[in-house]
């Protein structure tokens, strides 16, 4: 997906700033920025909603509430 | 000019607008009393996002020519209110609680403000809120372009989310009255913490034109105030059809306590474990004492338990497939580095990843919600749970719970997720204050059928007319 890519490239970008800050190659992985740690943390956490909302049984016949009314 | 009683701040609209006619005070001396109070005090809650002084006061000045000629237009004419950052109002700062959002102007006011204007209410301020209404789950209280909502009871905790600003200001005598905005429980958690009243009205009842869209099918716009019976007042005059809201119901809302039924014909749906198992062991003797004081006013209670689906899920699932849409490109924006809340930047970002099926499948569940429920109002009119489980937290510690004990948690879920449950359903929902735990308010709500208001505020207000809960007001800071 195209929001991936960007987001590799800034994971990618700040790798090389850390680099150039004077750590080894080998330490930039164990720096994970916080940020990406929150991100993956997200995206588990609506994966974890995508499961728990599939074991609903759900007839093909019903309908999106979409156009919703209460 | 006249001194300005200092009760008037936590009059209700009725005993305002009795005052106003009884020429105790000018419109404009009133509104200047509570334009002085909200720029004085609003910032010692952070609750204040914009003065609107100067406009208030031409306002007011009209009010008073009105009245002066015998031109009356109902309770509200006259009455200060403040709105939350979410609604436009024209040629203003709109925020959105959002730095990226900071300099953002509208040419036209939102249809809720046009409304409230032109029934001669007094729009005095615009009122704090989380970021962008907290869309992609936030951790801090601090997640505002205004800092932490302060609770006016304890500046330690939170006023609550997202209508941080609106729950404070009334709780503070800062308005007489505000609108906040409810996704999942944004209008019921800043009244339960902040000890006001607050009524989240069916979907489609008010129109959303002219506030920043969160979720097009979740979001609605509703009263927070003194009393169950404000909120009515209020809603009379925002609720509406609108053809500039797609998700506008056509219909009005007339506040009509003649045809609430009586408390006694009333079977109203609670959970036991609700009141002796999940609140907080400090609130649990109020929240008994407030079910005692509901069941004595002659309605049948009916233990029930809520239908089961995963409503967190749910909601949340929505929300990303919804707001993902809405904030795309602000999303795929280097801007949305400028949020307070890292929680909130990478929530947003993992909206972009919810596979379209995801959210339909989301918004079939949610059909089979609404289904539910439609059954569960079959034995029962309404629902009674507490409006929240705990009091406000404290600021400065994770709104996630993160630190706290692990209790033993009842096997019985009660209606405990009735907040998103009913957001789902599009239910109306009444926050009613029922008391203190440590010297924090808490509440009890009131969740009925779509269009229920009347009834709901029947109840709540008989509720009110027995306790004085709703009448406390925090010691003067």
């Amino acid at each position: 997906m195209q929001n991936r890519v960007s987001l590799d490239r800034r994971a990618f970008a700040k790798t090389l700033a850390t680099t150039a800050a004077g750590l080894t190659v080998t330490d930039a992985p164990a720096q994970t920025p916080p940020a990406d740690a929150e991100l993956r943390a997200a995206r588990q956490a609506r994966q974890q909603d995508s499961r728990e909302i599939a074991q609903v049984p759900l007839p093909r016949s019903v309908e999106p509430a979409f156009r919703f009314k209460a | 000019m006249a001194d300005i009683p200092s009760d008037v701040f936590f009059n209700t609209i009725g005993e305002l607008s009795a005052r106003l006619r009884a020429k105790e005070f000018s419109c404009v001396e009133l509104t200047r009393a509570f334009c002085d109070r909200l720029e004085r005090t609003g910032p010692r809650y952070n609750a204040l996002a914009l003065s609107l002084r100067e406009e208030a006061l031409r306002q007011a000045r009209d009010v008073d020519g009105d009245l002066k000629r015998g031109r009356t237009r109902g309770l509200l004419q006259g009455i200060p209110f403040g709105v939350k950052d979410l609604l436009a109002v024209k040629k203003q700062p709109t925020t959105w609680g959002a730095r990226p959002f900071a300099g953002q102007v509208f040419d036209r006011d939102a249809h809720v403000v046009e409304k409230l204007t032109g029934t001669g209410a007094i729009l005095i301020g615009k009122l704090s809120m989380i970021e962008l209404a907290g869309g992609g789950e936030y951790r801090s209280a601090a997640a505002s372009l205004t800092g932490p909502g302060l609770n006016p009871w304890d500046r330690t905790r939170w006023s609550g989310g997202s209508s941080s600003g609106s729950g404070a200001a009334v709780a503070a005598g800062l308005v007489a009255f505000a609108l906040g905005s409810e996704t999942s429980g944004s209008i019921l958690t800043p009244a339960a913490f902040c000890g006001i009243t607050g009524l989240r009205p069916t979907y489609g009842l008010v129109s959303r034109r002219g506030a920043m869209a969160l979720s097009w099918t979740l979001d609605k716009i509703g009263p927070m105030c003194r009393s169950a019976e404000d909120c009515a007042l209020v809603l009379e005059s925002i609720a509406g059809a609108d053809s500039e809201d797609p998700g506008s119901a056509g219909r009005g809302f007339n506040y009509a306590p003649q045809v609430a039924r009586k408390p006694s014909d009333l079977t109203i749906g609670y959970a036991p474990v609700d009141f002796e198992a999940w609140p907080a062991a400090e609130m649990r003797s109020g929240l008994q004492a407030a079910l005692g004081s509901i069941k004595s006013l002659g309605v049948r209670l009916k233990e029930i338990e809520l239908p089961r689906f995963p409503y967190g899920a749910l909601v949340g699932t929505i929300i990303a497939g919804e707001a993902g849409s809405i904030f795309e490109d602000f999303i795929r924006s280097e801007k949305v580095e400028q949020l307070a809340d890292k929680t909130q930047i990478a929530g947003l970002k993992a909206m972009l990843d919810v596979p379209a099926t995801d959210y339909l499948r989301a918004m079939r569940v949610r059909t089979l919600v609404q289904q539910a429920f439609r059954d569960l109002f079959l034995d029962c009119d309404m629902l009674l749970t507490p409006a929240r489980m705990e009091v406000a937290p404290k600021v400065n510690e994770p709104l996630d719970g993160g630190g706290t004990p692990v209790f033993s948690a009842p096997r019985s879920q009660g209606l405990r997720e009735l907040i998103p449950a009913g957001n789902l359903a599009g239910l109306p929902a009444l926050s009613l204050p029922c008391g203190f735990a440590n010297q924090l308010p808490i509440g009890i709500s009131l969740v009925g059928r779509p269009f229920y208001e009347n009834q709901l505020v029947g109840l709540g207000k008989a509720f009110q007319s027995q306790t004085d809960w709703h009448k406390r007001h925090p010691p003067e800071g």
